[in-house]
C-alpha cells in the first residue's frame, strides 16, 4: 500500500485574470490596446504544491472559495498542465465536478454512455458490459433512448454520476458532488462513493462539509491562496478552515 | 479492460518543438478509438436527426451547382464541355476545405465543457472534424457518378490526383485551424474573421469557374504564377477536376512543388504552434 497513486512535485500554475478575451480585437481597433504586464494578466492560482497520495488513500481538500481547490483537482486530472513542477498519476482517473460530463445534446442517453466510455479509454466491449449497470443505477431507464436535450437538470446529473462512478476508476476526484439529485439519489450516490472508498480506489474530495471529511478521509489538507497550509492531519485542517470562516 | 489501464499520466512544463507533428500522430494512433467515436457521433447527428438525412449533404452542392450553371450560361461565353462537373467538383472541394478550417477554428472553444472535465490530447477535436468532413466529402462525391455516366467519362489514371488533393486539402484546412483554434479561445472575433476570409476566397478561387478563366491569358503570366502560389486551393480544386475529367493537369511542375511545400509547411508549423499553446489556451475557455 506504499505505492504512490498521485505524486505532485513543486507544482505552480498561472491562471488568466480576465478569462474571456472577447474585447481583445475591439480594444485593438479603438486604440485602447496597451501592453499589460504579465503579472496583471495572470495570477498564481497554485504555488509550490507538494503532495504524495498513496494508492487507496482518501484525501480531502478544504479551503475558502477561490483558494484553488478545483484548479488543483484539474491539475491532478491532467486538464491543466502545470507551469512549473511535475504531476504524475498512475491509473485510470476520473473527475466528477458539478453536473453532466460534457454530454452531447443531440445524442440519446445510451449513445452518451458509449461516448463517455470511449472518452475515458474503454473499448466497445467493456462499454457494452457496463451499459446495463449504468442505466439501472441512473434510474432513468424509460428515457435512456431520448436525446439528452429533453432531460431535466436532475436527470443529467443522475446519468453523469451513474456513468462516472461505474467506470471503476483507480482514482476518483470529487468536486462538491454530494449535493446532486433528490434525497433518494443522494443517498444512493453517497453509498456508491463509500463503496469506492472502501475498495482500492484512491479518492480526492473537495468539499465544504466537515462531516463528509470526517467520515471518509484519511488525510485532510487546507488550501489557502493556492498553497497547502496544513500537514494533512484532519484536525489541523478543520482548525484552519474554521479560522478562515471568521 | 479498457485501453488506458495502468497508464501513467505525466504532465510537466516541457513543451515539444520539432517533434510536435510526430507527437500528434502518436496521440492520434493511441486515441484512434475515441477519434472513431467522435467522427461517428458527428455523422450520426448530421444524418439521423433530419428527415432528409443523407439528402442534405448532396442537396446543397447540387442546388449551388444548378444556380451557378444557369448564371454562367447567361453571363459567360466560355466553352467548358463538362461545366456541371466542373462546378460541382469545385463546390465539393471548396466546402471540404472551408468546413475543415471553420469547424476546426471553433472546436476547442465549443467543447469547453468536455475539455474541463477530462484530459485527452486536444488535437483529437481538430482531427475528428477533419475526419468527419472527409467522410462527408466522400459521401457527397457519390452524386458525381450519374454525371460521369451522362458525359461518358471513365476514370483514367488521372484519378490518382483525387486522393493526393484530398490529403493536401485536409492538411491545409487543419494546418490553418491549428492556429485559429488557439486564437479563438482568446478572442471570439477570430471565427468571424475566418468566415469573411473564406467567403472572399470562395470568389477568388476557381470554385464555380475553371482555373483557365484566371490563368488562361486574361492576366500577365507572372501574375498567374503568383496567383497559384498564394492560393493553394486553386491547384487542389483543379487537381480534383482533372482526376475525373481525365484532362491533363495544366499547372507547371514548379508551381505544384511550391504549393505542396507551402501546405506541408503550414501544417508542420501549425502543429508546433498548437502543441506549444494548447495548454495555455484551455485556461481561457
Amino acid at each position: 500500500m506504499n505505492e504512490s497513486a498521485i505524486s505532485i512535485k513543486d507544482v505552480a500554475l498561472d491562471y488568466p485574470r480576465k478569462k474571456k478575451g472577447v474585447g481583445l480585437l475591439r480594444e485593438f481597433i479603438t486604440g485602447r490596446f496597451k501592453k499589460i504586464p504579465r503579472k496583471d494578466r495572470w495570477f498564481r492560482a497554485l504555488n509550490g504544491i507538494n503532495l504524495d497520495i498513496k494508492k487507496g488513500e482518501v484525501v480531502g481538500i478544504m479551503g475558502p472559495n477561490g483558494s484553488g481547490k478545483s484548479t488543483l483537482l484539474r491539475v491532478i486530472a491532467g486538464i491543466y498542465a502545470p507551469d512549473e513542477g511535475l504531476v504524475e498519476v498512475e491509473g485510470r482517473i476520473t473527475l466528477l465536478a458539478g453536473i453532466g460530463t460534457g454530454f452531447n445534446q443531440d445524442l440519446t442517453g445510451r449513445e452518451n454512455i458509449k461516448l463517455t466510455g470511449s472518452i475515458f479509454g474503454f473499448d466497445s466491449k467493456s462499454i457494452n458490459d457496463m451499459e446495463e449497470g449504468i442505466i439501472d443505477f441512473s434510474g432513468i431507464r424509460e428515457f435512456i433512448d431520448d436525446p439528452i436535450r429533453t432531460y431535466s437538470a436532475g436527470m443529467r446529473a443522475r446519468l453523469g454520476f451513474a456513468i462516472i462512478s461505474n467506470l471503476e476508476p483507480d482514482i476518483l476526484l470529487l468536486d462538491e458532488v454530494m449535493s446532486v439529485g433528490d434525497y433518494e439519489f443522494r443517498k444512493k450516490s453517497r453509498a456508491r462513493i463509500d463503496e469506492l472508498v472502501q475498495g482500492d480506489a484512491t479518492v480526492v474530495i473537495v468539499s465544504h462539509s466537515k462531516s463528509i471529511m470526517m467520515s471518509m478521509c484519511d488525510k485532510v489538507y487546507g488550501l489557502h491562496n493556492g498553497e497547502i497550509v496544513t500537514d494533512g492531519e484532519p484536525e489541523s485542517a478543520f482548525e484552519f478552515y474554521e479560522s478562515e470562516k471568521e | 479492460m479498457g485501453v488506458s489501464e495502468n497508464k501513467v499520466l505525466r504532465r510537466d512544463g516541457k513543451l515539444p518543438f520539432f517533434s510536435a507533428p510526430v507527437k500528434i500522430m502518436q496521440n492520434l494512433y493511441n486515441y484512434r478509438q475515441l477519434l472513431k467515436h467522435f467522427i461517428g457521433r458527428d455523422l450520426k447527428v448530421r444524418y439521423h436527426n433530419s428527415i432528409l438525412g443523407y439528402g442534405w449533404s448532396v442537396l446543397e452542392p447540387l442546388a449551388l451547382t444548378v444556380t451557378f450553371y444557369i448564371l454562367f450560361a447567361i453571363l459567360s461565353d466560355s466553352e467548358d464541355p463538362y461545366r456541371p462537373i466542373t462546378i460541382l467538383l469545385g463546390i465539393l472541394a471548396w466546402s471540404l476545405f472551408a468546413k475543415t478550417f471553420s469547424n476546426g477554428t471553433t472546436c476547442i472553444q465549443r467543447n469547453s465543457s468536455l475539455i474541463q472535465r477530462v484530459y485527452f490530447p486536444r488535437e483529437i477535436f481538430l482531427f475528428s472534424k477533419s475526419g468527419y468532413n472527409m467522410f462527408h466529402f466522400i459521401l457527397s462525391l457519390l452524386v458525381i457518378i450519374p454525371l460521369l455516366i451522362n458525359y461518358d467519362l471513365m476514370p483514367t489514371q488521372q484519378i490518382i490526383l483525387l486522393p493526393i488533393a484530398l490529403i493536401m486539402i485536409l492538411m491545409l484546412g487543419t494546418g490553418l485551424a491549428f492556429f485559429t483554434s488557439i486564437l479563438q479561445t482568446k478572442a471570439r472575433d477570430v471565427e468571424h474573421i475566418v468566415t469573411i476570409g473564406l467567403r472572399i476566397s470562395f470568389y477568388l478561387s476557381p470554385v464555380f469557374y475553371p482555373l483557365e478563366m484566371i490563368t488562361g491569358g486574361r492576366i500577365p503570366e507572372q501574375y498567374a504564377e503568383a496567383y497559384l502560389i498564394v492560393n493553394p486551393m486553386a491547384t487542389y480544386i483543379t487537381m480534383i477536376r482533372s482526376a475525373f475529367t481525365g484532362a491533363p493537369l495544366d499547372i507547371p511542375t514548379i508551381n505544384l512543388v511550391i504549393t505542396f511545400a507551402t501546405t506541408i509547411a503550414i501544417f508542420w508549423m501549425g502543429a508546433i504552434y498548437f502543441m506549444r499553446k494548447e495548454r495555455k489556451a484551455v485556461k481561457f475557455i
